[in-house]
């Protein structure tokens, strides 16, 4: 696959540099990145619990040009808000083509981010590769060297929008679909917005992978509530790479829901750009028969007063696999900081795997950090209070889980998501 | 309605009930008083079915079923209540829909109709009323954060929803105040009919001055060794269990 993805490269190399010749070294290092580095094998420490083989010798079909949408699409009526502005992707390229053009305002932008390569968007050109360098992961550097389509949004000064934006990024391909997304998410001074990014595979049985980059700045006192929902089925393979630098008093609140996937891999990183900076990581996965799913995440503090707080809760189901790897930096610069971290788990099944591993860096002195993780079953005392008012161990657990979720679920900005994720939490220990 | 005979029970490799017997008919209200580490809480829970407990010989029959062979659930959907005497926090769960689960799912192991959303508010806002409990507490997540006195409440107004044929307080006036005692009692007294019979465990007589036992028994070592009627409370008020265990070496 590698030297495939590579030769694909060469062969439309014309093609893609031209989409803007600024962008030919952007574009050029990433493929010899990727290209020295292939994908991650288990000598990779950050990659060490993660096998690509798989994917190494698969004969996805690598798409340039966007295909027909052709898949069920019930599931966006139950999950999507409806006052969202919605947006979908895919196989990496946009199609803003339904887009309710009224809705938008001039304040809140969404471009095809190839055009506006192609225009010289002045922001998009200095931002893209900022804020997830290529030279940071050997998927990062792939998607860089090969995105042709990917989104650009940009919410302007001061602009508040009263309606979600809901993004759904479709992995849709009767052969199976090799996918590179790329978004790049500017939020300017003073704006807020809360966005809704959905990962599904339309052909559940179909495998298919998807190499994701997300690229956010939070400028000085915006507000960004970024919610994810992964469930691409047990046959997709899903690497993403997301990178938010945050500036003075912003604060950025990232939900991270990981309900199914063969394979996924998260690299979720926030940057304390300047004083007062604020971010919430938040993340729920709940990965069951031979799933694997794997967060790893980082906080960088790199000045003063800044507050990171990180909750992740999962749940191992049959013989799951769930990796949890939580980095904070605290730079030297970062006095007064509060870095807090937590990751918990339930395992449900005797064959399922957690390997949960924080990672603290701390250069100031005059900090507060904090982390724990705890892995265990369910409480027998709670279960067995439940039977003795009459409820079935099933009914039992559902309760529990859903209360042990809500606490991630809480933070998402929209009754009708959470209700979604409910149900979907409620079906999958009906499945057991 | 509950007939116990002849039970022993062990936790681990301790023998805890070593021949318990007793038998429980409708509108009756029995108390069970004893030292610590006499086996009352045992009893109660494996009444309810905790599976920590062991059963080794013996029957318990409840409404002429084998209580034995059931689940904690099935025997709560028989009309078993336990009431805990530690009753455990439960984050993020709210009363409300626990209580509508509970309620449901009995119902329907029933074959009674599921209750209306506008049914089941107004038989919360009635049992509320009658153990003087508020909607703030009721509201919250399934005891979290609750005082002593809170908890025990909750008990008994599970207790008024849940409508038990036997119901079991196991130690209900541990950690209560006066005036919680009072209202706790209160509530059990209201909800007794001539249907449904009580199991009062206790350690202190204090109790029995708000819910009068129409029988007490006093357990020592895993079973009963002495029984009579409430006046057999005060006497042991008076006396202490010393002399329990004094009648018993002297025999």
């Amino acid at each position: 696959m590698k030297n495939r993805l590579l030769t694909e490269f060469e062969l439309q190399k014309t093609g893609l540099l031209l989409d803007n010749p600024l962008l030919d070294n952007f574009r050029s290092g990433a493929a010899k990145a990727f290209s020295e580095a292939g994908f991650p094998n288990k000598k990779v420490e950050d990659y060490k619990y993660l096998r690509f083989d798989k994917l190494e010798r698969s004969d996805l079909s690598v798409p340039f040009t966007p295909d027909q949408l052709d898949a069920d699409r019930t599931i966006e009526k139950e999950l999507i808000p409806e006052e969202a502005i919605h947006i979908r992707i895919i196989n990496g390229f946009p199609d803003l083509s339904h887009l309710n053009q009224d809705l938008i305002s001039e304040e809140l932008e969404i471009l095809s981010l190839g055009e506006a390569i192609r225009n010289n968007n002045k922001h998009v050109l200095s931002l893209l590769g900022t804020l997830v360098k290529p030279s940071s992961d050997s998927f990062a550097a792939l998607n860089s060297a090969m995105f042709m389509g990917g989104v650009f949004i940009h919410i302007k000064k001061n602009f508040t929008a009263t309606r979600p934006l809901f993004i759904s990024e479709i992995n849709d391909s009767s052969q199976g679909a090799f996918a590179q997304t790329r978004i790049l998410f500017l939020a300017e001074s003073n704006s807020e917005i809360s966005v809704f990014h959905h990962q599904i595979n339309a052909h559940n049985n179909i495998p298919a992978f998807a190499n994701t980059v997300i690229e956010a700045e939070l400028e000085k006192s915006s507000r960004v509530t970024w919610t994810c929902i992964q469930e691409e089925g047990s046959a997709s393979m899903h690497v993403l790479n997301t990178g938010v630098h945050i500036y003075a008093e912003a604060v950025l609140t990232h939900i991270m829901v990981s309900l199914s996937g063969g394979l996924i891999r998260n690299n979720t990183s926030m940057v304390m750009e300047e004083a007062h900076a604020e971010g919430h990581l938040l993340g729920y996965y709940h990965p069951k028969g031979e799933e694997t799913i794997d967060n790893h995440t980082v906080a960088d503090h790199r000045k003063p007063h800044c507050n990171s707080n990180e909750l992740y809760k999962g749940v191992v189901d049959g013989k799951g696999t769930a990796i949890f790897n939580g980095k904070i930096f605290v730079q030297i610069d970062a006095q007064k900081t509060n870095a807090f971290q937590s990751n918990k788990n339930i395992l449900l099944s005797e064959g399922s795997t957690v390997n949960t591993k924080p990672q603290l860096e701390i250069y100031a002195d005059d900090v507060k950090c904090s982390h724990g993780s705890s892995t265990g079953l369910f409480d027998a005392d709670q279960i067995f209070y439940l039977r003795a008012r009459g409820l079935s161990l099933k009914s039992a657990r559902k309760l529990l889980l859903k209360a042990y979720a809500d606490e991630v679920f809480e933070k998402i900005p929209s009754e009708k998501v959470k209700e979604y994720l409910g149900r979907r939490i409620e079906s999958l220990i009906e499945q057991e | 309605m509950l007939n116990i005979k002849n039970l022993h029970a062990r936790v681990e490799e301790k023998e805890i009930l070593k021949g318990f017997s007793l038998e429980v008919k409708p509108g009756e209200v029995h108390a069970i008083m004893g030292p610590n580490g006499s086996g009352k809480s045992t009893l109660a829970s494996v009444l309810a079915g905790r599976e920590d407990y062991e059963v080794t010989s013996g029957e318990i029959i409840f409404e002429g079923k084998d209580l034995l062979e059931l689940s904690p659930e099935e025997r709560a959907r028989e009309g078993i209540f336990l009431a805990f005497q530690y009753p455990v926090e439960i984050p993020g769960v709210s009363i409300t829909n626990f209580l509508k689960t509970a309620l449901s799912e009995q119902r329907e192991y029933k074959g009674l109709p599921q209750l209306s959303a506008k049914e089941f508010l107004e038989m919360m806002k009635e049992k509320k009323e009658l153990v003087e409990i508020s909607t703030n507490l009721t509201n919250r997540s399934v005891n979290e954060g609750f005082s002593g006195g809170e908890k025990k409440r909750n008990e008994i107004f599970q207790m008024a929803m849940l409508n038990p044929k036997l119901s079991i307080l196991d130690e209900t006036d541990s950690g209560l105040d006066i005036d919680a005692l009072r209202v706790v009692a209160g509530g059990v007294n209201k909800l007794k009919t001539s249907e449904n019979a009580s199991i009062v465990i206790t350690h202190y007589q204090r109790l029995l001055d708000y819910i009068v036992p129409d029988f007490v028994h006093v357990m020592y070592e895993g079973k009963i060794v002495k029984s009579g009627g409430k006046e057999l409370a005060l006497e042991l008020e008076e006396k202490g269990y010393d002399w329990i265990k004094k009648e018993i070496a002297a025999s």
